[in-house]
């Protein structure tokens, strides 16, 4: 008897605590009658609480709330998709520059250029060229950019006189710098497609022809950049495997790199010894004249499933515009994250060092980002491969590049 | 009342108790393994309905492949190269730790500790002292000695660095369980030894080993299923800034890190579910032939 009182006993608590748990979840999904826009932002909670904070302002002008939520960069793919899935997705999303022409397609982001076709140009007409042609995928545009992160050349002020201005310079430099046992690290997307592409388009050759229809990396501009890239290693001393650049640059080791514009804070903050001892500048210009560098950043969008997506819209109007840029730019310089703002305009108002500010904006106005067109993830790993192979196994440059185009070419078909 | 139902009846309690975990188990593990059973049949990318393709997936990763049979060789070099070493190592800690030493529980928990700590931190850390030219602490105590510094992430070495940090993280774990085994021999049987004459090399390879065998057993079994798998340590030591795992041409790509590329970065579900039963077919035929050489020969 006292067995099934005390199981009596336990089932009812076993109630209460399920009874307790089902209101507290109904209450939470309760619908205020405030609309509240949800957005994810990848990257720091920081910069996400400074977005909420942000919004506060845009509740104040249209009397919609914002919560942002900062999702970490490794789970960030599979987390969109999941809520896509699942249909939970937030309203707005900042994600990695070729996610939205990739979840666009699969039909599970609003298509920009056909809901709001003239907010678009405005904001179009104001960012970087390289970074309005890469959010473009045929005739439709899925994310607008949130920042961007730029290509840019890092040197050693009390080493090198001047910043080598073309290849040939920077050849002579590092033959120099080699006979001190010194070089130049090449750091992000380095022995990858993201290092090579500044040197391709120097060269004036392209992964994929205008229409992205036929790879091009079988002509002789794309095996000019690609000698000159893989050269760097194989004749220069540039090194083949990571190695610590803010370390290497502080010991004069490696006095010249190439990297993103985000080692700037890290330089500042790792490396304070050598303060005003270095500079920035643009990447060398190639045989074109060109001195094209590579550009990415994050962009946002709104969800299909959204049923917010004209105050959306707002809010990524408004994300958009300089002053709300410069707020965010501002905040980080107190915290350890980086925001480069993509409108152009903004850069006229960024109270930014002239030193920094000019070669930035120069870079970012002569650079590129990577094609727009569907399975370009996978087809980058074929550019990695033609690349490793001729730096580490001294595979030919025209054969690696033959391979690389037919495959890339293959993936095209699909 | 029917006898089921009786018997039901009489054990309610207990499955009231185990429906939660019952349940969880089920949701998170039985439909899962099932489900990716049948997306192997499929061309399934999450967001549009899987495409039954048949046994195709199978066919391209076993003859089309060369990714695969590339991190297939290299999981099979990880584990020769992890297992036997990280055995035979513990095995002897775990023999010198069961002598009457001074500060044995100290020891014990001093290589214990890797276990512990989690894998992402050991390989940040490693990848720290690994670090190539004259910056990492392996080549700086190289070369205070006089030898070149090695190129600890290159192309060359990547796979044997990561080998050497598994093992020294997997050092505790099968050393505590060979101690436990160790205690479970009857001491009676060193004391008819010794009154018989025997070394201690006699003691250890007559009656240590033998009566070691099931522990043998489960550890080698487990480490084959866990160094098969490995996958965090791949994954920090050579995860690019472009989202690539498995190093400058796939040198140290491993079989999991494989299906992480294929499932979670390009989304190739199904492709990635047939890649998941081709390492349980492997796994289930190695623990298989395991067992059966290793069975007849314990002695309870």
């Amino acid at each position: 008897m006292r067995g099934i009182k005390r199981g009596k006993a336990i089932c009812c608590l076993f109630l209460f605590f399920a009874a307790l748990a089902l209101s507290c979840f109904s209450g939470c999904v309760k619908k205020s009658s405030e609309k509240e826009i949800l957005m994810w932002l990848v990257g720091s909670e920081k910069q996400a609480q400074k977005i909420t904070e942000l919004g506060r302002d845009f509740y104040k002008e249209t009397g919609v709330k914002v919560r942002c939520e900062a999702i970490s960069w490794g789970e960030a793919h599979s987390k969109y998709l999941t809520s896509v899935v699942g249909e939970v997705t937030p309203d707005i999303g900042t994600m990695g520059l070729t996610w939205g022409t990739e979840f666009g397609n699969l039909g599970a982001m609003v298509d920009l250029q056909k809901a709001f076709p003239a907010d678009l140009k405005a904001i179009e007409d104001d960012i970087f060229p390289g970074l309005a042609a890469s959010i473009r995928y045929k005739d439709s545009v899925y994310a607008v950019p949130f920042d961007i992160s730029e290509y840019i050349m890092y040197y050693r002020t009390d080493m090198i006189g001047k910043p080598p201005r073309d290849w040939k310079e920077l050849a002579s430099l590092l033959a120099e710098l080699n006979r001190n046992g010194k070089s130049m690290i090449i750091d992000w997307g380095g022995l990858g497609w993201i290092g090579y592409s500044p040197f391709l388009w120097q060269a004036g050759g392209d992964f994929y022809n205008k229409e992205n229809t036929v790879a091009t990396l079988d002509t002789a501009a794309a095996e000019t950049g690609m000698e000159f890239f893989t050269g760097l290693y194989k004749r220069y001393g540039v090194p083949k495997e990571e190695k610590p650049v803010e370390q290497g640059f502080k010991m004069g080791d490696y006095p010249i790199f190439i990297s993103g514009n985000w080692k700037m804070k890290t330089l500042a903050d790792v490396a304070p010894e050598i303060n005003g001892k270095w500079g920035i500048s643009q990447l060398p210009a190639g045989p074109t004249g060109k001195r094209t560098g590579f550009i990415g950043g994050r962009v946002m969008g709104i969800f299909s499933q959204s049923k917010l997506q004209n105050e959306s819209w707002g809010f990524i109007k408004y994300l958009s515009r300089p002053d709300i840029q410069l707020k965010l730019y501002e905040a980080t310089l107190e915290s350890h994250d980086t925001y480069l703002p993509p409108n152009i305009k903004t850069w006229d108002i960024l109270p930014m060092d002239a030193a920094f500010k000019g070669p930035l904006k120069a870079q970012a106005f002569d650079s590129k980002g990577p094609p727009s067109l569907l399975g370009w993830d996978d087809s980058t790993r074929f550019i990695d491969t033609a690349i490793q192979l001729i730096v580490l196994k001294g595979k030919d440059v025209e054969a690696a590049l033959t391979d690389a185009n037919d495959e890339l070419n293959r993936r095209l078909k699909k | 009342m029917k006898p089921f139902a009786k018997e039901l009846n009489r054990q309610k309690w207990s499955y009231i108790f185990i429906g939660p975990s019952f349940m969880i188990f089920t949701l998170f593990l039985i439909i899962p393994v099932f489900a990716s059973l049948y997306w192997s049949f499929t061309q399934y990318n999450i967001l549009q309905p899987p495409k039954f393709v048949g046994f195709q997936n199978y066919i391209n990763i076993l003859f089309h492949d060369p990714r695969f049979w590339k991190a297939m060789t290299n999981t099979a070099i990880y584990v020769a190269g992890t297992v036997p070493t990280s055995i035979v190592i513990s095995l002897a800690l775990a023999v010198a730790i069961d002598q009457n030493i001074r500060f044995k529980n100290w020891f014990k928990t001093f290589f214990f500790i890797p276990s512990i700590t989690s894998i992402i931190a050991i390989s940040v850390i490693w990848k720290w002292l690994y670090a190539s030219g004259k910056y990492g602490l392996f080549n700086h105590a190289l070369s205070s000695i006089g030898i070149p510094p090695v190129n600890w992430l290159g192309i060359d070495w990547t796979l044997p660095s990561i080998i050497i940090m598994s093992v020294w993280g997997g050092l505790g774990y099968n050393m505590i369980l060979f101690i436990a085994g160790l205690q479970g021999i009857p001491h009676v049987f060193y004391e008819a030894a010794e009154v018989d004459g025997a070394s201690e090399w006699d003691k250890f390879r007559n009656i240590t080993l033998p009566l070691l065998a099931p522990t043998m057993l489960f550890v080698t079994i487990m480490s084959i299923i866990s160094a098969f798998q490995v996958f965090d340590a791949v994954y920090i030591m050579t995860y690019s800034s472009e989202g690539a795992v498995g190093g400058a041409l796939d040198c140290a790509l491993t079989i999991v890190a494989y299906l992480y590329d294929t499932g979670f970065q390009r989304f190739a579900m199904g492709y990635a579910s047939a890649l998941a039963y081709l390492i349980f077919l492997v796994l289930f035929i190695v623990t298989i032939v395991n067992m059966r050489l290793v069975e007849k020969k314990i002695e309870y």
